[in-house]
């Protein structure tokens, strides 16, 4: 597996814990975490303020995404995402969905960005589940 | 005079005209007929001369065809008498032409004449030669007979074509001005019942106009086509009602729909949500404890309890959510001040926990006359968010219950100094689920849409002010007895 930098983007401080830590268990040790659209675009849009500080570890290069969200939404991250990948050196950064939502529309949305690899319904996936997905991707 | 009789006399009239021209043409047919009889007559006359004048000898004499050429000379005169009608005789009587009808009764006892003497010479009662001077002077007499005739048939034909078509004439022109003289009274009408019709702004009700301007078969169709449209109209109306009516249902339940949807996709979501977490975080416990990291297990014990009580708070508002209507008997006389107490009560808890100060004032005359409950879950559900999203960097926190009695309604304000809400997201607050400020404190975000649902109860209205400097809302509620 590649060094993977992970960013999670989640409201849910919990849900960010649970993740997190099933992303260490793994063997993940590069971890942000958002609790919001807004603020994951804001981390990524300061490119070369987080390079600088973070070095390797940034970009991340797979983002677990949730959906609802109070400020800016999953889906408004990914319509925006798309124009900050272009912007900025992020074309290898793919999107893994990270939601409680299992509605085929919300599946079907989000696939809808070729960046969007895979679909992570929380409470569903055991840790090494989600290192399979991961290592599908890379 | 209604149109009808007036048509009546166009169509007689034209019967008249056409039966004088198809009579003219008959007279005209006969006289031609009359003709062609005498020229038939004059042939066999001269038939019948030649006969004679070719016989030099007694023992050439044919009497029997001599008979025969006779009778085909009477045959003319028999078969014009046959012919004419009393019509004829009595305009040949008034032209005095019916010497013609006298020339044929004539013609015929001449001819006999000829007859006779043939028996009285085949009967050799008479001489050969006396015979023969007699037959010659037949002949003439027939011959003559011939000519005379001729005259008084032209005179009839020309009578009856001189005086027919002239009169023809004269009927036609008159049936064609009274024609005119028709359509142009018909269009008349028309125009005046148009004029009648289109003018504005007269005091009087069409009804009378018509039957005072008009009458005849225009004024019956006006009445009748009036009374018709107005019966349709009346249908157009009721069918259009019924299709808004529909329209709206359709809508309404449309939107019902949309919501429930909306709603239970929510409920999946939101109920769901703190049961995965949990279930997470005890996985991770469970793991904790095998590994002796107790430490960590206690804080995610902790952070499961939250999460079941976030469970709870939530299924309480979905349950207030969904509290039936109140029905409108289960309304009351309320003590304003009293339920100002006990939302302060209530709230006691996050009040004190945000600092926040809580003041009510209420401005009215008596007990006011509404439903207790609804009115408590409004103001506890107000008073809730204000010191939740209060703002921590101004000076001091406060939360203010105003109720002013006004000649028809209440009004009930609810100010606060909070953190406000974002402007581009005010269309939004009384929508489910919708928070603005998650991480300043917990909720399910089904507060205010309870708020909106009970002032709808209540038949009231609710609007909001908001920017960082805080928030107003501001309820109307009539008074009982003006609803
Ligand atoms: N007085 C206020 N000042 C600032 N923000 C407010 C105020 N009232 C409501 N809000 C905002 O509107 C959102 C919706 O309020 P609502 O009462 O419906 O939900 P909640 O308070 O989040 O949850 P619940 O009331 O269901 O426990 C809140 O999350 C908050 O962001
Ligand atoms: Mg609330």
């Amino acid at each position: 597996m590649t060094a993977v930098n992970a960013l999670i983007i989640d409201d849910s401080e919990i849900d960010r814990y649970i993740l997190s830590r099933q992303l260490k268990q793994i063997g993940i040790t590069s971890i942000v975490e958002k609790d919001d659209g807004l603020a994951g675009l804001n981390f990524l849009d300061a490119y070369d303020e987080n390079k600088l500080k973070a070095g390797d570890s940034f970009p991340p290069n797979i983002i677990f995404l949730d959906i609802n969200m109070p400020q800016i939404n999953g889906f408004e991250f990914l319509e925006r995402f798309k124009a900050l990948r272009a912007k900025h050196e992020l074309l290898s950064c793919v999107i893994m969905m990270y939601s409680s939502s299992e509605r085929q529309e919300d599946k079907d949305r989000a696939y809808a960005y070729e960046f969007v690899k895979d679909f992570v319904v929380k409470g569903e996936s055991s840790a090494e589940e989600i290192a399979a997905k991961i290592k599908n991707i890379q | 005079m209604n149109i009808s009789r007036k048509l009546m006399i166009i169509v007689v009239l034209t019967i008249f005209e056409i039966s004088l021209t198809l009579f003219s043409m008959f007279e005209i047919l006969q006289g031609a007929k009359f003709h062609q009889l005498n020229m038939l007559h004059l042939k066999y006359i001269s038939e019948f001369s030649e006969q004679v004048m070719l016989t030099d000898d007694v023992d050439d004499l044919d009497t029997e065809k001599l008979r025969k050429t006779i009778y085909d000379i009477r045959q003319q005169p028999i078969d014009c008498l046959a012919q004419i009608n009393g019509i004829e005789k009595f305009i040949m009587r008034r032209i005095g032409t019916y010497e013609a009808i006298e020339l044929c009764e004539k013609d015929i006892v001449d001819a006999n004449e000829g007859l006779k003497l043939i028996d009285s010479f085949v009967r050799n009662e008479i001489s050969w030669q006396e015979f023969f001077v007699k037959l010659g002077s037949v002949s003439n007499i027939l011959n003559q007979n011939s000519i005379d005739f001729e005259e008084p048939i032209v005179k009839t034909v020309e009578f009856i074509f001189n005086a027919m078509v002239p009169l023809v004439v004269i009927i036609s022109i008159i049936n064609i001005i009274f024609i005119t003289y028709l359509s142009k009274n018909i269009t008349g009408s028309i125009n005046k019942v148009i004029a009648l019709l289109s003018r504005e702004n007269t005091n009087e009700a069409i009804d009378e106009t018509i039957s005072r301007n008009v009458s005849g078969e225009i004024k019956e169709l006006l009445v009748v086509a009036g009374a018709r449209l107005k019966e349709e109209l009346v249908k157009t109306e009721i069918n259009q009602k019924l299709e808004l009516l529909v329209e709206q249902r359709t809508e309404s339940l449309t939107k019902a729909n949309d919501e429930l949807a909306q709603f239970a996709y929510r409920m999946s979501h939101d109920l769901k949500a703190p049961l995965t977490s949990a279930k997470g975080l005890a996985q991770f416990v469970v793991q904790d404890i095998g590994e002796e990291n107790f430490g960590e297990a206690s804080e995610n014990s902790v952070k499961i309890v939250s999460q079941m009580e976030k469970l709870e708070r939530l299924i309480i508002s979905v349950l207030a959510l969904n509290d039936p209507e109140p029905k409108p008997e289960e309304t009351s006389l309320v003590d304003m001040e009293s339920v100002l107490s006990n939302v302060r009560e209530n709230n006691a808890e996050l009040l004190k926990e945000n600092q926040c100060q809580f003041s009510g004032e209420a401005n009215v005359e008596g007990d006011v006359q509404t439903n207790e409950k609804s009115m408590t879950l409004i103001l506890d559900n107000l008073v809730s968010n204000a010191a939740k999203y209060c703002d921590k960097n101004k000076d001091f926190q406060f939360v203010k219950i105003i109720i002013n009695e006004q000649k028809f309604d209440y009004s009930i304000r609810v100010v606060d100094n909070g953190l406000g809400i974002p402007e581009e997201r005010l269309s939004e607050v009384f929508q489910m689920f919708k928070r603005f400020h998650p991480n300043v404190s917990f909720g399910s975000g089904l507060g205010l849409a309870t708020v909106k649902k009970h002032v709808d109860y209540l038949k009231g209205s609710i609007s909001l002010e908001s920017s960082t400097k805080g928030t107003t809302f501001i309820i109307t509620l009539p008074k009982e007895d003006t609803v």
